[in-house]
């Protein structure tokens, strides 16, 4: 007889089975003893009862929905397995008809995850420390510097496939020593130390420069020929400058490519530029100012031809590409940069220099801690002031001292979040109007909250306005981080600059089409996002933006120079990520597609169904036992699919690969592979049939939309939450799904669902799930502010 | 707390060049030698891990016979020059690199426990655990007789890694060679400009040289001060937050501890001739080229004597397009008898050690007491696969190379009994470094025969 502490839960879920709707309650209602557990028997005891624990796995030892909530885990295992058709596995007899399987699916969701509706469990999100980008933006907002001292930190470790999770963000000691490093030399930045003189340094805007070649110029790529380019440049005081360059030039032929150089005409003595490793080299030049104002630099390549003979018929030619240029001046007399005036601003008007650095120690560590300070809190710092103080630091160094070490206090460097009794998981709390700032701000823009979202914690109003707050967030160009840190993790797009297509089998491939790639994803997400589309789009968008590289690729006229545009389809090539060369690419080899990678990539990252994992030790293609495989691809695969043991992983991951056998390795379209004419028609695993890229779309969008609105939910969730998901985050995704089927699918409707979700609004202590179902009467009422929306988006 | 009035970096030297033209070309050999053979006694001085991603293709790996005088196959033909200064190890596994139950992700697991002789826990992120690995736990012991306790370097630049890695295994494990302990793995650093900054000291940024001793004077009092916050964070935390928090404090411990080698060995450091590497070269070749060299130098002037190189995390699918491979590495690894398929292989591991050979050599040229580096060096290169297309974590591909300071008897080929834990032959590294210890990973005990 299970106990009265062990049966709340099941009441709690009967509860809240009533409370689900129509539908689903006749479902839910399903008993164990009557429904569920003939199906264990009939179809999952002969490899998980009694002796057999396949996959560790054992079902016959629950009698009840009781006695299953103890073991979620294990429910959770069977749930996804059930969902994805894994089990039972093909090869078995005996398979469960589909409302079988939906009724032992609804069973598990209803009867053993869900939990009382007002009050799901928010779960806990390990303390997080800011990540690289997160640090440079914030150093970037707090202080004002523009340089990125998180470049130099070593590379953060991601989970869940995201390189903002909390139990994967470790602290090594190399991280703390450029922790420190980093914060001396952004208050070395940001405060002048002393008024010694120093060069000016003045950027050249590469496209500034005029003649010589005129096309695929860009601000970070500026080619030099044979013939004069030329640079009108303002310069602000006389004097001897340094010329400062950085230029690719790969070695062609026996001699240094030479650059011919002349400022205000008068020749200038630079070294040879030498190639390394196809890499960048930097040189300098001395020139010398007569008067400030403008003046010419002009430019020219030497010895463009390489050697006197020609190649197929072509001439040998040298190339030179400037990557950077910078004149720096002689010494100059130094004032107080702008962002000390900024972050000496609180100073003023204090009636002593130690009132003045209370203020500014004060106003500075509460931005940077993200919340208000105590008094004790700031005396702290306070006590670095005096110190810096006794050691002779006049009142900027001492007040700088301070401040660094605000930028090495773990207050700075986590985003902690506090709260009563840490270790108890049976209670559960909104998270105060401060952390909800910090969470949106980092969640949105990858950086510290603005002054807006501050004063609106500071008032306490931020949840009642988080609607308008949020839609101020992603109109902010600041949102740009969602787009290069969530959208280029979960598509991967990221990983496009280390991929390395054959340039024999692909010649149109250079880095620049890399980045053409990733752009073209990356504007579809952007222009979901701040027109607020539906995200259906990412799947289904009937237009692209492209510029002359990928319109090339692509086969489409019209279009270019570097600029991205906005083009309608053509009708063979479907809208979305599917049709994008950033996606294609990613997922082949070198040399070839792989539809294996292009399909398991749909399936966990577009629909949230991954693929079991392959059984350890399964030969790949190509084990022929002893006969050699011939035709395409497809034809290949499909006689290595005879075999039983890749069979069925294989039909869920194949076909959507080979509905996009149209596209080679990287994007490109094809009819034929060499010499056999493409076969891109298919049926999925769960019967849907389908001719091509645009059919395969067109499956997707339909009885697979709901998966793709879960799986970007999901992946949306942890981003945002920096955790991996659990069972019990069900709840909320289904309620962040079911706000995007009410708004039709707009991107305000998926972050506004997220952000009002249970998980993002809350906390609970550390601790076990049970505990905290189970102790449902003593803490209802530590959540009386209900998290959940209050209000629809509006349309 | 006293923190001595010792800059974090090194200062600024005569060497670095901070503008003309960058070369990254170390000029080893003509570095003055560092006094230091009193210091040798007769030990190993060193001890380094070098890591090649795939396993190989072992028909061409193997020596047919055992002993001394056996024949260098292919692949390893490159170290010629060298073979009387390596053994090939043959027979030894890393056991728990294989599923036992988690399924696949031999990548990862073979990553994972290259070094700790553990299996990790299979996780996407939470509760990362797998095991201390062989050069921290040395490095703990011994790491204060040299500035850095040890060196960590790789060639893949993992920041740009999206998405999930090895088949539900946190990147963590395929992104890292060494942990500090079961939970905190240490990141290796890419790009050389970093390992010559951490080595030898970054260049002085005039910001900073304004106001340096005021601001060295004050580290102790910072230190202090973010000290106490952390210890009163903990307070109001949950355990796991709290855990967190003990990173941080580890890792500033450790910071005040190198802020002090920094000191100590300040004197000792000899100037190198290098001028500083200028970002990640695009090219691999160049890439692994000024890496190996850093690390070459790393041993040369002392800096520290333990080591790890991941080349290339396992699974790369790295393609080697200047040797004729335009296949993607991890494709072909799976290469199902396919003869052509494991040619390719053989040529991707054999150019490998063409550049290990390098290696090799250089150490060789750079002369310590009555010897070379090499001779007192104890380098283990090798994969935690054997033949990718199984994913064999047996019988797996191994180099031992360097004289350990006379402990070693290089030059043969050993072969050892069916799955020898690989982890006997870090006990007995670990033996020849003056670490005593009874078991590290799966350890049974020590290798004699090396």
């Amino acid at each position: 007889m299970p106990s009265a502490a062990s049966r709340t839960p099941f009441i709690l879920a009967l509860m809240g089975v009533i409370l689900l709707g129509g539908r689903e309650r006749l479902e839910a209602a399903a008993d164990f003893a009557k429904d569920v557990k003939p199906l264990l028997e009939n179809y999952c005891y002969k490899c998980h009862a009694g002796t057999k624990k396949k996959g560790g796995v054992v079902l016959d030892g629950f009698d009840s929905a009781a006695s299953a909530v103890k073991d979620p885990k294990t429910w959770e295992t069977v749930l996804e397995n059930i969902r994805t058709s894994t089990m039972p596995p093909d090869d078995e007899d005996k398979q469960p008809k589909i409302e079988e399987r939906e009724l032992l699916m609804k069973w598990i969701e209803s009867a053993v995850f869900a939990s009382d509706p007002d009050r799901p469990d928010p779960g806990r999100v390990t303390i997080r420390r800011l990540n690289r980008a997160e640090y440079n933006n914030t150093i970037r907002d707090l202080v004002g510097v523009n340089f990125e001292p998180a470049d130099d930190f070593p590379a953060d470790d991601s989970g869940y496939g995201f390189d903002n999770i909390g139990d994967a963000l470790t602290v090594p000691p190399v991280l703390f020593e450029r922790y420190l490093a980093a914060a001396e030399k952004v208050m070395s930045a940001a405060i002048l130390n002393d008024h010694k003189p120093r060069p000016e340094i003045v950027q050249v805007a590469l496209l500034k420069i005029t003649g010589g070649p005129d096309k695929g110029n860009t601000d970070s790529a500026r080619r030099i020929d044979e013939r004069e380019s030329q640079l009108e440049i303002d310069l602000p005081v006389a004097g001897e400058y340094t010329v400062r360059f950085e230029a690719a030039a790969p070695k062609v032929g026996p001699d240094a490519t030479r650059m011919e150089m002349k400022f205000d005409g008068l020749g200038v003595t630079i070294p040879h530029l030498t190639a390394v490793g196809g890499g960048s080299a930097r040189l300098i030049a001395k020139v010398r100012v007569t008067t400030p104002g403008s003046h010419t630099l002009s430019m020219r390549l030497a010895n463009q031809l390489a050697q006197p003979e020609m190649v197929k018929g072509k001439p040998v030619k040298r190339s030179i590409t400037l990557r950077k240029l910078e004149f720096i001046s002689p010494p100059q007399p130094v004032k107080a940069p702008e962002t000390q005036l900024r972050l000496f601003s609180p100073g003023r008007g204090q009636p002593s220099l130690d009132a003045s650095a209370r203020a500014i120690l004060s106003h500075f560590a509460s931005r940077a801690f993200r919340r208000p300070l105590t008094p004790q809190e700031v005396e702290r710092f306070m006590f670095i002031y005096r110190t810096a103080g006794q050691k002779r630091g006049n009142f900027e160094q001492s007040v700088q001292t301070a401040l660094t070490a605000v930028l090495v206090s773990p207050h700075f460097l986590f985003r902690g979040e506090f709260q009563a009794e840490p270790d108890n998981p049976r209670n559960a709390y909104p998270v105060n109007e401060w952390a909800l700032a910090s969470r949106l701000s980092y969640f949105l823009w990858s950086t510290m909250p603005d002054a807006e979202l501050f004063a609106q914690a500071q008032a306490g109003t931020l949840r009642k306005n988080l609607d308008a707050q949020v839609r101020r967030m992603i109109r902010d160009p600041k949102s740009r981080a969602l787009i290069e840190n969530f959208a280029g993790q979960w598509l991967q797009i990221r990983n496009l600059s280390q991929v390395q297509p054959d340039p024999k089998t692909f010649s149109e491939w250079n880095p620049e089409l890399a980045k053409a790639m990733e752009r073209e994803t990356e504007m579809l997400f952007e222009h979901i996002m701040r027109e607020d589309r539906p995200v259906t789009e990412l799947l289904g968008a009937d237009y692209t933006f492209i510029n002359e590289r990928l319109a090339k690729l692509y086969e489409i006229n019209g279009v270019e120079g570097e600029a991205f545009v906005k083009v309608k389809l053509p009708p063979q090539r479907p809208g979305g990520i599917l049709g994008h060369a950033s996606f294609l690419t990613l997922t082949s080899n070198p040399t070839r597609t792989s539809p294996v990678k292009r399909g398991k990539y749909v399936l966990e990252n577009l629909l949230g169904t991954p693929p079991p994992p392959p059984p350890p030790n399964v030969p790949d293609l190509n084990d022929a036992k002893g006969a050699e495989l011939k035709g395409t691809l497809r034809q290949r695969m499909e006689q290595h699919r005879q075999d039983a043991i890749c069979a069925s992983c294989h039909a869920r991951m194949d076909p959507i690969g080979f509905g996009l056998e149209n596209f080679d390795g990287i994007g490109g379209w094809r009819d034929k592979e060499d010499g056999n004419p493409i076969d891109s028609g298919g049926v999925l695993v769960t019967g849907e049939k389908f001719k091509g890229p645009v059919e395969l779309q067109r499956v997707l969008l339909g009885r697979k939309r709901g998966d793709f609105l879960r799986c970007v939910s999901e992946k949306m969730l942890t981003y945002a939450l920096g955790r991996g998901m659990e069972f019990y985050d069900r709840t909320a995704i289904q309620k962040v799904v079911a706000g995007l089927d009410q708004n039709e699918t707009k991107f305000s409707a998926l972050v506004l669902g997220i952000v009002n979700s249970v998980p993002f609004q809350m906390r609970r202590g550390e601790g076990d799930h049970r505990l905290f179902a189970e102790s449902a009467p003593a803490t209802k009422t530590g959540i009386k502010s209900d998290p959940a929306p209050k209000k629809k988006p509006a349309k | 707390m006293h923190i001595p009035n010792r800059s974090l970096v090194l200062p600024r030297r005569t060497f670095l060049r901070g503008l003309g033209a960058c070369i990254a070309l170390p000029f080893l050999e003509a570095m003055t030698p560092p006094a230091r053979s009193a210091a040798l006694g007769g030990a190993a001085r060193r001890m380094v891990f070098i890591y090649l991603p795939n396993g190989m293709d072992m028909e061409s790996w193997t020596p047919s016979a055992a002993g001394a005088s056996y024949t260098l196959p292919s692949t390893l033909q490159p170290l010629q020059a060298q073979r009387s200064h390596f053994s090939v190890l043959s027979g030894l596994a890393q056991v728990n690199a294989r599923p036992l139950g988690d399924g696949a992700g031999d990548h990862a697991r073979a990553n994972a426990c290259f070094l700790t002789g553990a299996h990790p826990r299979k996780t996407a992120g939470a509760d990362i655990k797998v095991g201390i690995s062989v050069d921290q736990f040395a490095a703990q012991q011994v790491g204060q007789n040299t500035r850095l306790p040890s060196l960590e370097l790789s060639c893949d630049v993992s920041n740009k890694q999206a998405g999930a890695c090895d088949s539900g295994y946190a990147c963590a494990y395929q992104n890292n060679l060494s942990w500090r302990n079961e939970n905190t793995p240490i990141p290796a650093l890419a790009d050389p400009r970093l390992v010559f900054e951490r080595l030898f000291g970054a260049a002085e940024d005039p910001d900073l040289a304004a106001g340096r001793a005021l601001r060295e004077s004050c580290r102790g009092s910072i230190l202090d001060l973010v000290r106490g916050d952390a210890k009163a964070l903990q307070g109001s935390l949950g355990a796991t937050d709290r855990r967190k928090l003990d990173e941080y404090l580890t890792a500033l411990r450790e910071t005040e501890v190198a802020i002090a080698q920094n000191t100590k060995f300040k004197t000792a450091s000899p100037v190198p001739n290098m001028v500083k590497p200028d970002g990640i070269p695009s090219d691999f070749g160049q890439h692994l080229k000024v890496m190996y060299d850093l690390l070459a130098f790393a041993l040369a002037t002392d800096s520290t004597r333990i080591a790890t190189f991941m080349v290339s995390r396992d699974g790369s699918n790295r393609s080697y397009p200047w040797i004729g491979v335009n296949d993607g590495h991890h494709e072909l690894s799976h290469h199902g008898n396919n003869a052509e398929k494991k040619a390719k292989i053989a040529k991707i591991n054999r150019w490998h050690i063409e550049q290990f050979a390098g290696f090799l050599a250089k150490l060789q040229t750079l002369r310590e007491g009555s010897g070379s580096v090499l001779d007192n060096s104890m380098i283990v290169l090798g994969s935690a696969i054997a033949d990718g297309n199984k994913h064999a974590h047996d019988n797996l591909p191994v180099l031992l190379c360097g004289g350990g300071g006379g402990k070693l008897k290089p030059g043969r080929h050993v072969q050892f009994g069916k799955e020898t834990p690989m982890m006997n032959l870090y006990l007995s590294m670990l033996d020849h470094m003056g670490v005593r210890t009874e078991k590290l990973g799966d350890s049974t005990g020590k290798l004699e025969n090396v």
